[in-house]
């Protein structure tokens, strides 16, 4: 093949952390690989950013729990100088009027806990064994591509298998299941718990990333898939340099296989020949040609946008036609002078990650709210202060604090130029109630409402998920039932983002399958 | 000791159709209802001299016919109304007509859309496939895993060969219908507001999920469910029993007799007798005991065990499953007799679909909005209403030139947020129903004789019904098929040996008339015959 400047065998769209481990596993196949990023960095939405100088936070994601270890071996991250600051990460949840509660993680654990909430114990522990039992049902599923449902007898071995696995897993499996698919997390914690601290928690769990709340059908799924996640993934851990370091070991990657990753080139078009991709044309005219091309941006963005959509069947298009789900979490950096202090919380727990969760009915409120267009009296936060096991974020004896908001309105009620302030009011003054004096040790923020994601990170929507996690778009259905085993009707392009299965998440397994279609496409394999 | 082959508690339309089924199969049953009527929540009534409808039911719907031939209720004097089915008013003075002539409705469609009007095909089709793949589920018991490890997994792993060999888009279509919120599948097919809002409402009755809560267009299939569902090109039409439903229970009560079965009223069941964990009998409030075979409960699930049996008789873990069964309700009940026919301005003039019923609604944001007040026991404000005037097809019903109405106004909350409904706010939902009514039918609050409103408190104080949840049990998808009654269950069988439940509470619901009934029977039937 010609090998002049602009012809390479893999073009990717999108330097974000699954578009890098796709160019990645590509690259190090022997595959000449460009990595295409519009944006002035890489890392997508798994970035680091610079609050003010010397204070490094995670932009969006803070901690990752879904990242295999096949994915850091395959690729030899450790090599490329991954490494994790913390890991086995606690869940500490936050309690306004008494003692903070950890999620056990072990039997000493799980003694302490029962002294706090002796009456829930048990059934957090029932919960947590059923939760993972179910969870070890479909964990295998995401870590494979899904079956081609247009292959009957690969769909029949597919479900064969579900039905073997579940009829002989005890635990009267299928039933449980059968249960869980379609029910609400607050309907079955309602059933189980007690403690409003815990069901909040639990909730929060399960639906943050989407704007459900915690009483719509479908949700306790959600813990299931998240478990399962966490099953593919190591457990909650956070990398030495802030979550952007894995996004600079995967392109060290690339790089040392000699791979380009090209910053503020944005993609005009996709070329196709035929039925086939050709490449790709940058903003300024230029064309590059190669005969894959994977984009790990947004699915419609990708085949309507990039591609048109005269290239697709009706009913393709119709699948890809609908307005974007709006994201509904907020992201707050804050950069503190001093450490933060949270009274009745033990050291070992300064770097946990810190629920603030309000009863279950008010997490319902919220999400009411914030389908108005409002944010609740009562927000649901999840926060990290990185900085006390990576000291490199920021000066010495100084601190970052990074937060999740959940329940957060894409449009807010007369306009986020108006409520932003308030906003981050309110944020601040309820993390303030558990470490009061935080105002004063604040010198910058950053806040990142859904709106402001969208524009930085180019997740349409401000979705961090690109695209809900719903029961109609799980495995072969994700993004749509046309697009999903990361092929598109024309051949040589993959989709490898968020968008495809399994979803969300810093799990990396979208790049990587969609590597792995790339590498065999149909008929190719036997 | 007096003895029966069988018991049917609670003279409701189920339980006397289980009862007709086994005394058809030469069983003697006896039915036993504590109340001086039969019929359960259809029980006839008279609101005033001469004014007949059923008190918590509205009064339409039809037995599917497959149980009416069954059980030859034709020639017990049964026929049933067909009516074209329904208009929804909207608070702007839009209305959109439901037509079983296909003609007739795409053009009615048309007023509102044209695109609206051409989907419709496309809407039917893909309804009427749902409704196929699904009444054989609903004509026998939901496999429960708990039925035996290999039978249980010969029929899965058939059902997932079945699954297998659908289309992708085929099984696309299911995963949409059964997870989508109700708004978001509509919006998959139509663009006028007002034909959305027109379908959603239909979907929203007697649920308790909201426009967008997820996996409520599931319920957008069940109108299409009775055979004839859209058989001319159109929307379902609406059926009616002649004589309203007191002619349905008394065809049912003949044919019981008719085989030599007993009912007997005004005797409650207080007890069910259990030795060595199988079901021998009942006791009656007057103390008395009567064996049988086997005890069919036509009582919602939380009365038939919370309620009838000593808790230490129960396996172990029940009461526990048992109380997590939600029910709740959501609707209130509003019985009138007018002294003439009202009228509707907005409307065509001699529109057939009024005889089907009529619906007041606002657009689905306001349906959303009522959901929510629901969640928050705020009285309704703005609250969906049906609506049937049962004399415009079946002028017997009431006296001659006199009329009937009977509505279910939707998203009300058992109790207030500040305790619990008092008289003022029962008026006052009384009269906003009032005020709704009069601004599509002028007038109408002068033609009132009598007007009675049945909160869902009352609905259980009256009949005993959990919760006043005429569903029998929210109908989301975790309470229903191998979910109904509760996780495992899956069909009229209980944990306990010859005790069964014929209620809607069981498989498949409240939205076969009579269907928990047949399959109740038909377990009975085959149990029996397996051990004999």
């Amino acid at each position: 093949m010609r090998r002049s400047g602009n012809t390479y065998d893999v073009i990717v769209i999108g330097a974000g952390h699954n578009g890098l481990v796709a160019a990645a596993r590509l690259a190090r196949s022997g595959r000449r690989v460009l990595v295409l990023e519009a944006s002035d960095s890489i890392g997508g939405a798994a970035a680091t950013s610079e609050i003010v100088p010397g204070y490094v936070g995670p932009a969006v994601a803070h901690l990752i729990e879904g990242f295999p270890k096949r994915i850091e071996r395959g690729l030899k991250l450790g090599r490329h100088g991954l490494r994790y600051a913390a890991r086995d990460v606690p869940t500490v949840i936050l309690n306004p009027e008494g003692e903070h509660l950890q999620l056990p993680r072990n039997r000493k654990e799980f003694a302490r806990f029962s002294k706090i909430l002796p009456r829930d114990a048990d059934a957090y522990r029932d919960r947590v064994a059923l939760l993972r039992s179910q969870a070890a049902l479909i964990e295998p599923m995401l870590g494979e591509l899904p079956p081609d449902m247009q292959d009957v007898a690969a769909m029949r071995r597919f479900l064969r298998r579900i039905v073997w696995r579940t009829a002989f897993s005890g635990r009267a499996m299928l039933e449980g299941l059968m249960q869980t698919l379609p029910e609400s997390i607050g309907d079955r914690l309602d059933g189980e718990f007690e403690s409003p601290l815990l069901k909040g928690a639990l909730a929060f769990d399960a639906t943050l990333g989407s704007a459900e709340g915690p009483y719509a059908p479908g949700t306790s799924f959600r813990a299931v898939w998240r478990e399962a996640l966490r099953m593919q993934g190591q457990g909650l851990r956070q990398f030495e340099g802030g979550t952007g370091a894995l996004c600079d070991a995967l392109a060290s990657v690339v790089n040392s296989q000699g791979g380009d990753i090209r910053l503020n080139t944005p993609v005009e078009r996709i070329l196709v020949e035929g039925e086939s991709v050709a490449g790709v044309e940058l903003a300024d005219g230029m064309a590059m040609h190669a005969p894959l091309v994977l984009s790990a941006i947004n699915p419609r963005a990708t085949l309507i946008g990039l591609m048109g959509a005269e290239k697709l069947e009706t009913q393709q298009a119709m699948e890809l036609c609908h307005a974007p789900r709006p994201g509904s979490t907020a992201k707050l950096n804050l950069a503190l002078e001093r450490a933060p202090v949270f009274p009745r919380l033990a050291a070992e727990h300064y770097g946990a990650r810190l629920l603030v969760v309000p009863a279950l009915q008010a997490l319902d409120d919220a999400a009411n709210a914030c389908r108005e267009g409002r944010f609740s009296c009562e927000p649901a936060l999840e926060i990290h202060v990185p900085s006390i096991a990576d000291r490199t974020l920021a000066p010495e004896g100084q601190h970052i604090l990074s937060v999740i908001v959940h329940y957060v309105p894409y449009e807010a009620e007369g306009g986020w130029t108006m409520k932003r302030e308030a906003f981050v009011q309110k944020i601040v003054r309820t993390i303030a109630a558990f470490a009061p004096g935080i105002e004063d040790a604040m010198i910058a923020g950053e806040i990142l409402t859904p709106p402001d994601i969208e524009r930085k990170y180019g997740l349409a929507a401000g979705d961090w998920h690109q695209g809900d996690l719903r029961l109609d778009r799980l495995l072969g259905f994700r993004p749509s039932p046309s697009f999903g085993r990361y092929r598109t009707p024309v051949a040589g392009l993959y989709l490898c983002g968020a968008g495809s299965h399994p979803g969300g998440g810093v799990t990396g397994l979208p790049g990587w399958l969609a590597a792995e279609a790339a590498m065999h496409p149909e008929g190719s394999r036997k | 000791m007096e003895r029966h082959d069988a018991i049917v508690i609670g003279a409701g339309l189920n339980g006397l159709v289980a009862a007709a089924y086994l005394a058809r199969a030469g069983l003697d049953v006896l039915v036993l209802d504590r109340a001086s009527a039969p019929g359960g929540i259809a029980m006839p009534y008279e609101i005033a001299p001469g004014f007949l409808l059923p008190r918590y039911a509205l009064g339409s719907g039809g037995l599917p016919p497959r149980i009416a031939a069954d059980l030859d209720l034709g020639r017990h004097g049964l026929r049933f109304i067909r009516a074209d089915g329904g208009v929804t008013c909207f608070a702007d003075g839009h209305y959109v007509a439901n037509y079983r002539d296909g003609v007739v409705h795409r053009r009615e469609l048309a007023r509102h859309s044209r695109r609206d009007a051409d989907a419709w095909t496309r809407y039917r089709r893909d309804m009427l496939r749902a409704a196929r793949g699904l009444a054989p589920l609903l004509a026998r018991p939901a496999t429960g895993p708990a039925r035996g490890l290999f039978a249980g997994l010969r029929a899965r792993l058939s059902l997932a060969d079945r699954l297998a060999e659908l289309a992708p888009s085929g099984m696309a279509d299911m995963l949409r219908l059964w997870t989508l919120p109700a708004a978001e599948f509509l919006d998959q097919y139509f663009e006028s507001p007002h034909v959305k809002a027109h379908l959603c409402a239909a979907a929203l009755m007697g649920g308790t999920l909201g426009p967008f809560s997820p996996m409520s267009a599931s319920r957008l299939v069940w109108p299409w469910l009775s055979e004839a569902g859209g058989a001319m090109g159109g929307a379902p039409d609406t059926l009616m029993p002649q004589g309203g439903t007191a002619a349905l229970v008394a065809a049912l009560m003949t044919a019981i007799r008719a085989e030599g079965s007993a009912i007997r009223l005004e005797a409650e069941v207080t007890d069910i007798l259990v030795k060595d964990r199988k079901v021998r009998g009942v006791e009656l409030a007057n103390g008395e005991a009567i064996a049988a075979d086997v005890v069919i409960s036509g009582l919602d699930v939380k009365r038939s065990f919370l309620s009838l049996f000593r808790w230490k008789d129960l396996p172990a873990g029940l009461v526990e499953r048992v109380g997590r069964v939600r029910m709740r309700g959501v609707a209130a009940k509003v019985n009138m007799a007018l002294d003439a026919l009202p009228e509707f301005p907005g409307l065509p003039e001699g529109c057939p679909s009024i005889g089907g019923g009529l619906r007041l609604a606002g657009t689905i944001p306001a349906m959303e909005r009522a959901f929510a007040d629901w969640r928050d026991r705020i009285p309704p404000r703005d609250p969906l209403i049906d609506v049937l005037i049962p004399s415009i097809a079946d002028p017997s019903l009431a006296p001659p030139g006199k009329h009937l109405l009977s509505a279910f106004v939707q998203f009300v909350p058992e109790e207030l947020h500040d305790g619990p409904w008092t008289d003022e706010s029962r008026d006052a939902l009384r009269d906003l129903v009032t005020a709704r009514l009069a601004s599509v039918s002028p007038g109408i609050e002068t033609r009132i004789l009598a007007c009675e409103v049945l909160l869902p408190g009352d609905i259980e104080n009256e009949i005993g019904l959990t919760g006043g949840d005429l569903a029998y049990g929210e109908t989301t998808l975790d309470q229903l098929f191998a979910n109904r009654p509760f996780p495992g269950a899956g069909g009229a069988a209980t944990p306990l040996r010859n005790f069964y439940l014929c209620s809607p509470s069981a498989h498949p619901g409240p939205f076969v008339m009579g269907g928990p009934g047949a399959n109740a029977a038909a377990e009975v039937l085959s149990t029996r015959k397996g051990r004999g």
